[in-house]
């Protein structure tokens, strides 16, 4: 899953993330190498939904990595998570560098009862029977078109494997505009749909309008 | 609106459909295997709901970065422990 550049150093392979931590609280550069290759690959991946830009994404995973390196000292001994440890650090060094989001922000949110457990709605844009490639074709036009934050819970949903409450922390907001996020995404995939009938419609009106 | 804990956007969207779908365990194979026993006719939309969920793990995790940028990083990364060190090493 992760870029392997790295790799002469498998002696920690089998160690779990809070034990290579401690090693690396130690001074163990062993340690340090086993984190950054296990995490620099999915947290590149990760940063690249907070900026377009590679550069400026490829410094922050540095400077996570850096920065630990020179605080390891003072780390603390029991985090509950290191790849949450670190999916934080790295969106508060991207953040900080562009100052995009103020930290609080929490726009257009629906409220909780506009969010079915079942949008039977929604059905009709997933058709059930639809052909792979289609379905293919659906997502990625679909994650190319929503906005940043949506893209960024789906990531953290789906790829990165965090939890709803995990993804509120990491995205510094509540639980609930977690749920709405990945809702109002998947919910795009029938919008888009709406919006091609509708372009569709518009033309041909548009066509018979010309005609008389 | 009959509310269906099973229809395929709740699946998406759902734990321990997505926990089951991308790191299958016993506990889950056992339980979804049984569930399909049980439901039958829900086989369709449980094909197509782990389709959706393996599609929006493969797409969000394109950005991986290249071996080229890898070892960039790494490089960076190297150098600055070795300049921190350099007053303390020899």
């Amino acid at each position: 899953m992760y870029n392997s550049a790295n790799t002469s150093h498998i002696s920690l392979a089998g160690e779990t993330d809070q034990q290579v931590w401690l090693q690396l609280r130690e001074g163990d550069k062993k340690a340090f190498t086993e984190l950054f290759n296990r995490y620099h690959g999915i947290l590149y991946n990760y940063g690249k939904k907070l900026s377009s830009d590679s550069s400026i994404v490829e410094d922050a995973v540095q400077d996570v990595f850096v920065d630990i390196w020179r605080l390891k000292c003072s780390l603390a001994e029991n985090i509950t998570s290191v790849k949450f440890y670190l999916y934080r650090a790295l969106r508060r060094r991207i953040h900080q560098g562009s100052e995009k989001f103020p930290v609080t922000d929490e726009i257009s949110l629906l409220p909780d009862y506009l969010i079915p457990h079942n949008n039977s709605d929604s059905e009709r844009i997933l058709i059930e029977s639809e052909s792979a490639f289609l379905m293919k074709q659906r997502i990625n036009e679909l994650l190319s078109t929503l906005p940043e934050r949506q893209i960024e819970a789906l990531t953290l949903r789906y790829f990165d494997n965090f939890s709803t409450a995990e993804i509120a922390h990491i995205m510094n907001v509540t639980e609930k505009s977690v749920r709405n996020f990945i809702y109002r995404a998947l919910t795009s995939l029938r919008q888009n749909q709406q919006i091609s009938a509708s372009a569709l419609i518009t033309c041909l009106l548009t066509l018979v309008n010309n005609l008389f | 609106m009959k509310h269906d804990p099973y229809s395929l956007t709740a699946l998406i969207r759902s734990d321990d459909f997505i926990a089951w779908v991308l790191r299958p365990d016993e506990n889950s194979e056992h339980h979804w295997q049984l569930f399909l026993k049980n439901y039958p006719e829900k086989t369709k939309v449980l094909n197509s709901a782990r389709e959706y969920v393996i599609l929006l793990a493969k797409d969000t995790g394109r950005h991986q970065p290249s071996i080229v940028q890898s070892n960039k990083m790494w490089e960076a990364v190297k150098s600055q422990m070795n300049n921190e060190e350099k007053p303390t090493v020899q």
